[in-house]
């Protein structure tokens, strides 16, 4: 049993989000609007009725919304700001909060049981085609279904419920809730005037399971196939096949947030009689050089705070799977420490943290 | 791999200024001999060794990698080779993974007074890269 609100219909969220920023809950608002036929784009109002436009549950996730937050700093205007994430954003953000990269204080997290998002390519196809996306990811939602042919890392993903977020939607099947995870998310409830029932969710949690049990498979399945697959240089190399250096992997995931970066300083621009030595000793060069190393260094830094949000993989012009690279090699580096990002608060990064006895045979 | 003759294994060390660096000038003033494959690269802390540049002198062809820190808890910035330790388990981690030769990456603590470790240590890894053979990336392109 779980303290909650039922909603009469999914609109509803909007005419509470409407109602909390009349009432001052808020500043603004941060989600993903829509904008006629144009693509649904993530953005910010303070406008009441530019709620109409909010699609809480769009099926796609044009940017990690954690990246776009941690970018604006909103404590330094003390904006109180709502914003409707998917579960990988929440995650995202646990970390980027451990990263000191996102002050939560006047930040408010909503999130939901996500079916799965399309790829904006995807997405604008189906909608050339006369299709309708978006209803297309509510009648999964509402026959408590898997939204069906979402992108790669989506399938694979076995955390589609929000655990950290201050209020989590209960979206899937045609009677949704509003649940309260955190003392925040429940004194807004109820001071918005939501009131709170005890809801047993058994019925609900059984039938989640069966979707996350099918994607738990397909990850069990998708591992066991890279690991055969990737696990030499040689086949490594293969898999970054196209790969042209254009950093996209590196701008749009959310933990390469730092500003000093490697890749964004001089110390790759290699003076001219470095080709010289290299022409000699290796042949041809690969150009632009440092291709493989880009990649080693970031499954160094960022891979044991990967959320494994596949934006790494959407924003790739070649089309190279990262999504399994980031995904499975990062679990692997997780392990490592017991580390899982976006579980929990309490949790310190590996990275920041030791213990002064492990690892004792490095 | 059978031993080569004539390989000379090239080694990169990245020794730490307080403990490593100063145990290696300390092997020098006592004239403790060891062979002379090892490059010094002099860091404040191995802490301070981004393992960006342990990957580069390994895809550039360096034979080895020796990262020498302070003993734990003798840190002189308290929990650098703490922290050094664990980057480099995440390194050899993925090292491992995807195929490269992990062990040729090595971390050791070895402190200002034991010239004699750090000869024994460096003698030690040269025997080993000698038996392991060479790089196979220094004539990669990658």
């Amino acid at each position: 049993m779980s303290l909650a609100y039922k909603i009469k219909n999914r609109e509803e969220i909007k005419e509470i989000v409407k109602k909390s920023l009349q009432e001052n809950y808020f500043d603004s608002v941060l989600g993903i609007f829509a904008e006629g036929t144009l693509t649904p784009h993530l953005g910010v109002t303070s406008k009441v009725p530019d709620i109409d436009r909010l699609m809480i549950f769009a099926p796609l996730m044009p940017v990690q919304a954690s990246r776009v937050i941690s970018n604006i700093k909103f404590t330094e205007n003390n904006l109180k700001v709502l914003c409707i994430l998917k579960p990988c954003e929440m995650r995202a953000v646990v970390e980027l909060v451990k990263l000191k990269q996102i002050v939560p204080d006047n930040l408010f997290f909503i999130s939901f049981d996500c079916p799965g998002v399309l790829e904006v390519t995807d997405y604008r196809s189906r909608i050339n085609n006369g299709k309708n996306p978006v209803d297309e990811s509510l009648a999964s939602l509402n026959s408590f279904n898997d939204f069906s042919d979402n992108r790669y890392a989506c399938s694979i993903c076995d955390k589609l419920a929000p655990k950290l977020s201050d209020i989590r939607i209960r979206s899937f099947g045609v009677d949704n809730y509003l649940e309260p995870l955190t003392e925040k998310g429940k004194i807004f409830m109820q001071s918005i005037g939501l009131e709170l029932a005890e809801v047993d969710f058994s019925v609900y949690d059984q039938k989640l399971k069966t979707i996350l049990d099918k994607r738990a498979g397909k990850r069990a399945l998708e591992r066991e196939i890279f690991s055969k697959e990737v696990n030499q240089i040689d086949a490594f190399l293969k898999e970054l096949d196209g790969c042209i250096r254009c950093h996209n992997c590196m701008v749009n995931c959310p933990m390469d947030y730092c500003k000093e970066c490697v890749f964004r300083s001089p110390v790759f621009d290699h003076p001219s009689e470095n080709y010289n030595i290299w022409l000699e000793r290796k042949g041809e060069v690969r150009l632009p050089a440092d291709m493989l190393i880009f990649h080693l260094t970031r499954l160094n830094h960022m891979s044991t705070s990967c959320v494994s949000c596949g934006m790494c993989e959407s924003s790739c012009p070649t089309g190279i799977r990262l999504t399994r690279i980031f995904s499975f090699i990062g679990e692997e580096t997780q392990k490592i420490f017991d580390y899982e990002p976006g579980r929990s608060w309490n949790e310190e990064l590996p990275v920041a943290t030791f213990r002064e006895k492990e690892l004792d045979k490095i | 791999m059978s031993e080569q003759k004539d390989f000379e294994p090239k080694i990169i060390g990245f020794l730490c200024n307080w403990c490593t660096y100063t145990g290696a000038d300390l092997a020098g003033t006592a004239r403790i001999q060891y062979p002379p494959n090892i490059r010094v690269i002099r860091m404040m802390c191995s802490g301070g060794v981004d393992m960006v540049y342990v990957m580069k002198a390994l895809l550039e062809g360096a034979d080895g990698v020796l990262i020498g820190g302070c003993h734990p808890g003798d840190c002189h910035y308290q929990s650098g080779n703490f922290k050094a330790r664990r980057r480099v388990a995440i390194l050899k981690k993925i090292l491992q993974r995807l195929g490269f030769d992990d062990d040729r990456v090595w971390l050791r603590w070895i402190s200002a007074s034991e010239g004699k470790k750090f000869a024994a240590t460096v003698t030690e890894m040269v025997d080993y890269l000698k038996k392991k053979g060479p790089n196979p990336l220094k004539s990669m392109a990658v």
